[in-house]
């Protein structure tokens, strides 16, 4: 292969992985806080439908990154509104919300279909985008591509060494005793929740702005649950998630490739990430890994004062 | 702050009142939707009406479309109220689906009962084993099932889209994911003086089984208790172990029949969506039935009047099949509300 042909490769790769990278890192703020939402793909798509009308009418394409996050955190806070307040069942309320996305972007999105709407552009960083093969693939990409990668190590400090990251993952651990240290267990959750909305919105955005230049029904196709996946396998760390979101990425690009080359059936590849992530799963729950980077010891508990 | 205050003496009208409440609602945003999306509400609703509840072609159609609906509901029934939140039932769905046509196209010699008995036991097998997987997983080392549950789900769902597009694909489908039709001795016979398939009262037997193993039984009984406390359990003595894997088997063998009721009675062939989200479905119908298995069968069966009414639609104002999930989500939503001010009062 020569650098051309890795170059491509390696572009394709950054595209994959965007998506992903971006809502997984809203969905570990989420976890980390106690509360799952298995709503990321009802999210991703009402970003992605968002996103394109607003870059249809405006034509601002930031704007449309904008209001796409903004539905995906209106979207989030009716999850958090049932769960953190309502104290309803997380699962059930999630998958309510990824039912809501996928159902109404396919309603509105009727009449988006035939139309075109401006499409986030690659920029090139002088000097930077020059550096052979990382270069072409980080520097001269659409900016969500180099957005999300810095993004993965600010939100690792954020989360591990300051102040707000302690109050999130104390009240995801042990809401109670972060509750009789003063902090506000459910606005915390709210802020985190509404916070991973934002992101999966985004995520959804890069569907419709970069990945395809029409509107498709249904077109995320299942990433915000291999989102939800990845997770786990990075160990609730924004960290790990960036390397994750890479390696899926790798696999999604790879499957087509192989097929190709070798004619092994693409479902082989694509079952790849769901096989990853249930081995993950198996390994990381055990007692030992638990006490190493476990899950959130409340996840998925709501936090009734005085009830135990 | 508000608080939740738990009410008392809870009567049944206040109950059915709460919910009518929370379905009307539900109509209405769900016709603002509509508009929204340039479609009048009224028509849509009265046309949906009249042509699946008021049409006995439409009726029918409603019992066969819950048919697996109602087979996964029953089993989700059981292993909710054992705090067991799998959502794998699509998956199993889809692993019955194909144990059953290769069952079908296998042992096509066999005379039709015995073939079929055969095709229920090994559909339930195939989901049932799908099912133990997750439970296993969760009984021995404490994974989180509802993850582990959605990942069999997209690799089972990957196996069928392997096998229609590929070994199992009809020939003469021009070019479509389906296998060949079934032999004729592999459907599954219909009800007297109906086109409808047996399935649904195969599922109404199960739903008075289970009800009555919930209610007389000693697995059914550990069950609740280990439901209600996890930690109370395991000091009398309930095997944590036993009642997962028991409620897993029982939910995924469940769907497992299901997916087998849509390849013998429904579609008589494997097709790449054989299950257009049945499972995920049955989630919703057994939370409104706050899980009781008997009321999960009325649920089911409302269910499939939306999917019903979401065809008709389709084919009369060309209204996406997806828009369905958007009234379903809302239902959903809607009465978990509803749940929670049937139980709690808020207070100031």
């Amino acid at each position: 292969m020569d650098i051309e042909t890795i170059q491509l490769f390696l572009v394709s790769v950054t595209e994959a992985a965007t998506p992903l990278l971006l809502a997984s890192l809203g969905e570990i703020y989420s976890e980390r806080s106690g509360v799952i939402n298995l709503g990321i793909e009802g999210m991703m798509l009402i970003g992605a439908y968002t996103a394109f009308i607003t870059s249809n009418i405006t034509g601002n394409v930031w704007l449309a990154v904008l209001v796409a996050g903004l539905a995906g955190a209106l979207l989030s806070s009716i999850h958090a509104f049932l769960s953190i307040t309502l104290k309803v069942n997380q699962i059930v309320s999630g998958l309510a919300l990824s039912l809501m996305g996928v159902g109404v972007s396919g309603l509105l999105g009727q009449g988006l279909i035939g139309l075109a709407a401006p499409r986030l552009t690659r920029i090139h960083i002088p000097i930077l985008s020059s550096i052979p093969i990382i270069g072409p693939v980080l520097f001269a990409q659409d900016p969500l591509v180099l957005i999300s990668v810095l993004l993965a190590p600010a939100l690792w400090f954020i989360l591990f060494k300051t102040m707000i990251g302690l109050k999130i993952r104390s009240v995801g651990e042990n809401p109670e005793a972060a509750d009789v240290a003063g902090i506000n267990v459910d606005l915390v959750r709210y802020a985190s929740v509404i916070f991973g909305g934002f992101l999966s919105g985004i995520a959804g955005s890069y569907f419709s702005l970069v990945l395809s230049a029409a509107w498709i029904e249904n077109m995320t196709a299942g990433r915000g649950w291999i989102a939800l996946g990845l997770v786990i396998f990075s160990f609730w760390n924004p960290l790990y998630a960036l390397i994750g979101s890479y390696i899926f990425g790798i696999l999604e690009v790879v499957q087509y490739r192989f097929q190709i080359l070798f004619n092994l059936p693409t479902e082989l590849f694509s079952a790849l990430p769901y096989g990853i992530t249930l081995i993950a799963l198996a390994i990381f729950s055990t007692e030992y890994a638990r006490k190493k980077v476990g899950a959130p010891a409340a996840l998925g508990k709501p936090y009734i004062r005085g009830a135990r | 702050m508000f608080k939740f205050i738990p009410r008392e003496n809870v009567t049944l009208k206040f109950i059915i009142m709460i919910y009518s409440i929370a379905f009307v609602v539900a109509l209405v945003i769900y016709g603002f939707i509509l508009m929204v999306a340039g479609f009048n509400p009224i028509l849509a609703y009265s046309f949906m009406f009249n042509n699946v509840f008021l049409n006995p072609y439409g009726f029918s159609n409603t019992i066969i479309r819950s048919s697996a609906i109602m087979l996964s509901a029953l089993g989700l029934a059981i292993a909710y109220k054992a705090g067991i939140f799998t959502i794998g039932s699509e998956g199993q769905i889809y692993v019955g689906a194909i144990m059953s046509t290769w069952t079908a196209f296998t042992f096509a010699f066999l005379p039709s009962p015995i073939l079929l008995i055969l095709m229920i036991v090994l559909s339930f097998i195939g989901g049932a084993f799908w099912a133990f997987i997750p439970g296993i997983m969760r009984a021995l080392i404490n994974a989180n099932e509802v993850i582990s549950t959605l990942m069999m789900n997209y690799i089972a769902i990957l196996i069928v889209h392997y096998l229609v597009y590929g070994p199992w694909k009809d020939p003469k489908g021009y070019g479509f994911p389906i296998t060949p039709i079934i032999p004729s001795s592999a459907m599954l016979p219909l009800i007297p003086f109906t086109n409808i398939h047996i399935m649904p009262i195969i599922g109404l037997f199960i739903g008075i089984i289970l009800a009555y193993m919930m209610r007389y039984t000693r697995i059914g009984y550990e069950i609740k208790v280990f439901g209600d406390n996890p930690d109370a359990a395991r000091y009398s003595g309930i095997s944590s172990i036993k009642v997962i894997l028991t409620v897993m088997i029982i939910s995924g063998g469940l769907a497992g029949l299901g997916g087998m009721g849509e390849v013998a009675g429904f579609q008589h062939r494997l097709i790449s969506n054989i299950s257009p989200g049945y499972g995920y479905m049955a989630i919703i119908v057994v939370w409104l039935a706050r899980l009781n298995p008997l009321v999960t069968i009325i649920s089911s069966i409302l269910f499939g009047g939306m999917l019903v009414g979401a065809d008709v639609l389709q084919t009369r104002f060309s209204l996406p099949i997806s828009s369905i999930y958007t009234f379903e989500a809302l239902v959903l939503m809607l009465v978990l509300i509803a749940d929670l001010f049937s139980r709690y009062k808020l207070v100031r």
